[in-house]
């Protein structure tokens, strides 16, 4: 398939600036005509049903997937061709989020704090890891973890180097309603706090009710909408989603 | 400290904190006592000369560091994928440089580790005879770049099919192929195929350095063709890692 690379005009930077982002995966195309826009101090919901190329998405944008044609410009950088300046300046929570299993919650977020150039010394550790509500004393291994603890361990190390623009994907899977709640509190300290850019991949409508103000919803790798959370939103949604089917 | 150097050092800590580098070792200090006995017996016996003897031990420690590098570097790239921690290592600000140079720092801790426990086998079969310095100074000197080659090579491969057993497969079967000197016979080594196939061979640039070096006690200065040889090896394999971890995509 040739993709359709049509030339997009000069815009003002933004946090995250994607248009027309076509990404081909071998021969089949992934993503064709994703578009995004994220200001600084916004918290932005990007939806879609399983499959829809969110998470190809986010791997575009942190240049860990090449796109074909189209612009894709994070904190006025080229993803693909400034990957190392990029990642010292945004965080992310990958949706797979592994980690090294035998070091304890401190020894893996001091060592990738050493990786960001920073040291966290004992009062800078506590405040990551009670941050995302982790207890500082606990020295199990990582292992010995829940999905949920692992979860916010992703989160304190996506917010080790203080970025400006943070990109979580699916950042509240495997947590109970309490630890919900305290990593949308998080965010929304984040954004409003600090101004710092927020994309939440996510497929829950509430965590998007509650913390964004625009949406993008990706469906078979295109976008099929891109403004505010407006109202009745889980209809939409499904309108939005059914579209191509009905078709 | 480098990026890398903190790369290295926690690949050195895993193989340790995983259990996995202690096993590695342990085999390989069975597998040369096992040889260093029989080594040693024929000796006794007057079946094998002393310089012949080492040279064996020699070729052997090298092949078993090669072996070493290579099942760590197949699971360099490729074991961190499946165990989901490649992304967030991807994601943190690495250069391709600080990921390849950071990985085969774990290799080359491994590497020196096994040197070091090959050091009381080669004294134990070979101090009672003549050139056990040359021998544990060619180990090092040709040794090192064969076996860190063939680490940069896993590792290229292990970026370039994201899966262990593919990585793992693809490098055994190149290290069988470029460590057959250790078991072609001589016949066969002197036809013109396998005169071809030493000049060109990193594994049998080393053998033949062994061979020349400590059973027919000729200088440095015959063997630098050869170590340019396996210098090759490793610019070229290091070339070929950094390529395939570029290019890597998720």
């Amino acid at each position: 398939m040739t993709p359709n690379c049509a030339a997009s005009a000069e815009r003002p930077a933004r946090l995250v600036d994607v248009r027309d982002l076509v990404v081909f995966i071998g021969d089949r195309p992934v993503l064709d005509g994703v578009r995004l826009r994220l200001e600084a101090g916004e918290i932005y919901g990007l939806l879609g049903p399983n499959g829809a190329g969110k998470s190809t998405t986010i791997a575009a944008l942190t240049g860990l997937r090449r796109p074909v044609c189209g612009k894709v410009s994070v904190l006025g950088l080229d993803p693909w061709t400034r990957r190392v300046a990029l990642h010292a300046a945004i965080g992310v929570l990958p949706e797979q989020s592994g980690f090294y299993e035998w070091m304890s919650a401190p020894e893996y977020l001091r060592w990738f704090a050493r990786l960001y150039g920073r040291r966290l010394d004992d009062t800078a550790l506590r405040a990551q890891l009670e941050r995302v509500g982790l207890d500082a004393a606990n020295r199990k291994a990582i292992g010995t973890y829940s999905r949920g603890w692992k979860q916010r361990l992703g989160l304190a190390r996506a917010l080790l180097n203080e970025p400006r623009l943070v990109i979580l994907d699916e950042p509240t899977n495997g947590l109970d309603p309490r630890g919900r709640r305290e990593i949308h509190d998080v965010l929304l300290g984040l954004a409003r706090d600090r101004g710092a850019g927020v994309l939440l991949c996510t497929h829950l409508l509430d965590d998007v009710e509650r913390l964004c103000s625009r949406i993008g919803v990706i469906h078979e790798g295109r976008t099929r909408f891109e403004g505010p959370v407006g109202e009745r939103l889980e209809e939409r949604y499904l309108e939005l989603t059914a579209a191509r089917a009905a078709a | 400290m480098s990026a890398a150097l903190l790369l290295a050092r926690k690949e050195s800590a895993e193989l340790v904190k995983s259990g996995r580098g202690l096993a590695w070792l342990l085999a390989l200090s069975v597998a040369l006592s096992a040889l260093s006995l029989l080594l040693v017996s024929n000796t006794e016996l007057s079946l094998l000369d002393n310089a012949q003897v080492v040279y064996m031990v020699m070729g052997t420690v090298t092949a078993l560091g090669a072996l070493l590098a290579v099942l760590l570097g197949a699971d360099a790239i490729a074991g961190e994928k499946e165990r989901g921690s490649l992304v967030p290592l991807l994601l943190a600000p690495l250069s391709t440089g600080d990921i390849v140079f950071g990985k085969i720092g774990g290799q080359l801790a491994a590497w020196a580790v096994a040197y070091l426990i090959a050091l009381p086998y080669v004294w134990a079969v070979g101090s009672s005879g003549q050139n056990l310095g040359q021998a544990v100074a060619y180990l090092a000197l040709f040794g090192t770049p064969v076996v860190l080659g063939f680490g940069f090579y896993a590792l290229g491969l292990s970026a370039r099919f994201g899966s262990v057993r593919g990585a793992l497969a693809a490098s055994l079967i190149t290290l069988i192929l470029l460590a057959s000197p250790l078991v072609l016979g001589p016949g066969l080594r002197q036809s013109a195929v396998g005169r071809i196939f030493d000049a060109v061979n990193p594994f049998a640039a080393a053998l033949n350095s062994f061979d020349s070096a400590v059973i027919d006690s000729q200088p440095l200065s015959m063997q630098l063709g050869r170590l340019g040889v396996a210098l090759v090896w490793l610019a070229l394999a290091f070339w070929f890692a950094r390529r395939s971890v570029q290019a890597l995509e998720i």
